[in-house]
């Protein structure tokens, strides 16, 4: 198992089309994957390859983000993820 | 002859075609191991099935460069979402459940979980779920799509009321027109068919009782009206208005993004009037945002927004405007907006009543929440506050007074506020309009609220559609009060717009360019039109117009004046319109 924090950048936060993205990539790998809002309380812990439920988190710019994967591909996977949301969807 | 609101422009004939909802049937049976994978396929089946008519959708939709394809895109992504569809598969095949039942159970537990989101416009998409559960549950029961009837020509569709959903997949097939019982203006529904150009009537009170299917009908979104069984006559002139009226919006729509300035250099801001979350694409070309109701945060709940809640809302309007101003008018409940879970003392003539800044007066507490919500939101944007139903100087003062001490209380917690939030009134109470000289002097700002003033000033009831002719718009008492106010505010150099109907009637617009307003707001549908007729007018003409209207002997001439105008100058169109059809 492996975890990484950060903080939504872009100014949209984690709504609409960067929910998409940040979701068609989480599908990408074959690990298992978690994502929450660990500020919230208490904090809810979704599966990140479900636009759905990372949508129901509503993570604006500015909220903190954990990743967690637990699988074969588990490190790249949280990696790139932390790497997306870092990267502001384009939006910076 | 029935009545109901236009809400998007337009005349069409056609056949009427009935929607009638989907009442799913859902077997609640316990499922032996024996049967559970049957279920689970009876499920992967439907899944196929339903999502290949959202392709189908997309694809006719596109074809027919209706736009809208985003909310069947949209459908797609929750119809193949994994979270879903493991949940569904695990309540098949571990606890026995059918198909039905298990889609029915998870999404609405999905849908409760979305509409518990704190942002508005993540609630919004609880609809959507709700949606594509009935589109699977439809598939499982082996039923497509209602289809048109289009046998005999396009189609009038009605129904009880609309999701904007069935709207879009009303224009991948053959409609000309729109209809129902319920439904507003405003709503999500009305937008799409404003979006897709459809004539659409709603809030049409006897339609369900009147409309039936195979009848050939005319919708006059233009005066409001639907004509069932029409003669050859009624069918033949109706034809040549639909024409009209069609060509009309297509040269109107090539002024969509063009900004608005007379033909000798004037600039007119045009802005968004808007009462959601999520702001429409229009908000890219137009000056802001400048009517920004906030009732649909109360209207929408069950129980008070709290201060966190309309922070958020505030906020994400804000950002959606990327620096433009938004004017948000305080809470406007009261009269005809009533909240079902915060019943208010009844009053005999509620118009005249408790209502708006009255209300919020009444109740700081209520009061206090918003304008401490829009204080925290303005450090994210250029936000300006207006209070509604303010009557002379009196309301102003301590209205002002009371949200500088909500400023206050903020900066002194710490709070990030904005440095320069303009402070302004709605001017709707004639009492307001006439002493605009004094207001001038006192506010940053104003706004003219035509459909409360006209009410007021003629004293015919705005929710009465019987008295309705005693209360019109172009009438020219009413232009000479708006020039008034327009004099007024120039002298004193502060901006000073037009948020009511008036404002979005490209007839009225110009004479209201005329009267000096420099800055008109309304719904996205009348942009196109308002654009046209200030970008093929000059400055002097729109004067000399206003003066004519203002002094005209009578309504009757008044109308005939701006009539007139507006056909001249929309007249020549085709050679002075190519310039335009670049965006």
């Amino acid at each position: 198992m492996y975890t990484r924090m950060t903080t939504v950048c872009n100014p949209t936060g984690l709504h609409a089309r960067p929910a998409t993205e940040f979701v068609n990539r989480a599908k990408q790998y074959k690990s298992r994957i978690t994502i929450c809002n660990p500020q919230e309380e208490p904090a809810d812990t979704v599966n990140a390859k479900s636009v759905v439920l990372v949508l129901s988190l509503g993570l604006a710019k500015g909220s903190q983000v954990e990743i967690t994967a637990q699988g074969e591909d588990e490190q790249q996977a949280v990696d790139e993820l932390i790497g997306l949301l870092e990267s502001g969807f384009g939006e910076l | 002859m029935l009545h109901g609101i236009g809400v998007s422009r337009g005349v069409a004939r056609g056949v009427v075609y009935l929607e009638r909802p989907f009442e799913p049937t859902i077997c609640r049976a316990q499922c032996g191991p024996d049967q559970r994978p049957a279920q689970a396929e009876a499920y992967c089946a439907a899944r196929a099935a339903a999502a290949a008519g959202l392709e189908a959708l997309i694809d006719a939709l596109q074809k027919r460069g209706a736009g809208q394809g985003d909310i069947f895109a949209a459908h797609r992504e929750i119809l193949m979402d994994e979270a879903m569809e493991e949940e569904i598969l695990e309540a098949i095949c571990q606890q026995g459940a059918t198909a039905g039942a298990a889609v029915d159970d998870v999404y609405r537990a999905y849908a409760g979980r979305i509409a518990r989101a704190k942002d508005p416009v993540i609630r919004e998409r609880a609809k959507d779920l709700d949606d594509v559960r009935l589109r699977l549950l439809r598939a499982l029961e082996g039923k497509s799509d209602p289809a048109l009837d289009t046998r005999n020509g396009p189609c009038i569709a009605v129904a009880e009321e609309w999701l904007p959903s069935q709207i879009a997949r009303l224009a991948a097939g053959a409609v000309a027109g729109v209809a129902s019982l319920r439904g507003t203006a405003t709503c999500h529904a009305a937008i799409v068919c404003q979006a897709m150009g459809l004539p659409a009537l709603f809030g049409v009170p006897e339609l369900l009782d009147q409309a039936r299917a195979g009848m050939r009908a005319v919708l006059d979104a233009e005066e409001g009206t639907l004509l069932l069984e029409p003669d050859e006559a009624q069918w033949a002139g109706a034809g040549e208005r639909e024409q009209r009226a069609r060509q009309q919006a297509e040269t109107a729509r090539r002024y969509a993004r063009q900004p608005a300035v007379t033909t000798d250099g004037c600039p007119v801001e045009i802005c968004l009037n808007t009462g959601a979350a999520q702001l429409p694409p229009e908000i890219a070309f137009c000056d802001g945002v400048g009517l920004f109701r906030t009732e649909f945060l109360f209207m929408e709940q069950k129980h008070l927004p709290d201060e966190e809640e309309q922070y958020q809302a505030y906020s994400a309007v804000l950002r959606q405007a990327a620096g433009k101003p938004v004017i948000l008018r305080t809470l406007d409940i009261g009269a005809d907006k009533q909240l079902e879970y915060y019943p208010l003392p009844k009053e005999d003539n509620p118009a005249l009543g408790m209502r708006a800044l009255r209300l919020c007066l009444d109740r700081p507490e209520l009061f206090r929440t918003q304008l401490r919500a829009a204080w925290r939101a303005s450090a994210h944007g250029s936000l300006w506050m207006m209070f509604p139903m303010v009557a002379g100087l009196e309301d102003w003062r301590r209205a002002k007074a009371f949200c500088l001490s909500m400023r206050e209380e903020l900066v002194e917690q710490g709070c990030a506020v904005g440095d320069k939030v303009p402070l302004g009134a709605m001017i709707e109470i004639p009492s307001a309009a006439l002493d605009a000289d004094r207001l001038a002097g006192e506010v940053d700002f104003a706004s003219v609220g035509t459909n409360d003033l006209c009410q007021y000033l003629f004293a015919a009831d705005r929710t009465n559609a019987r008295v309705a002719q005693y209360a019109p718009g172009h009438s020219p008492v009413l232009m000479r009060l708006m020039g008034h106010m327009a004099q007024a505010f120039a002298a004193r150099a502060k901006p000073l717009s037009v948020c009511g109907e008036l404002g979005g009637d490209a007839r009225a617009a110009a004479v209201l360019v005329g009267l000096g307003y420099r800055k008109l707001s309304m719904s996205p549908a009348n942009m196109p039109f308002v654009r046209q007729v200030i970008c093929r007018a000059g400055l002097e003409e729109l004067q000399q117009l206003a003066r004519r209207v203002c002094v005209a002997a009578d309504l009757q001439q008044a109308e005939e004046e701006m009539q007139r105008f507006y056909q001249a100058v929309i007249q020549p169109a085709e050679k002075g319109d190519a310039e335009c059809t670049q965006e």
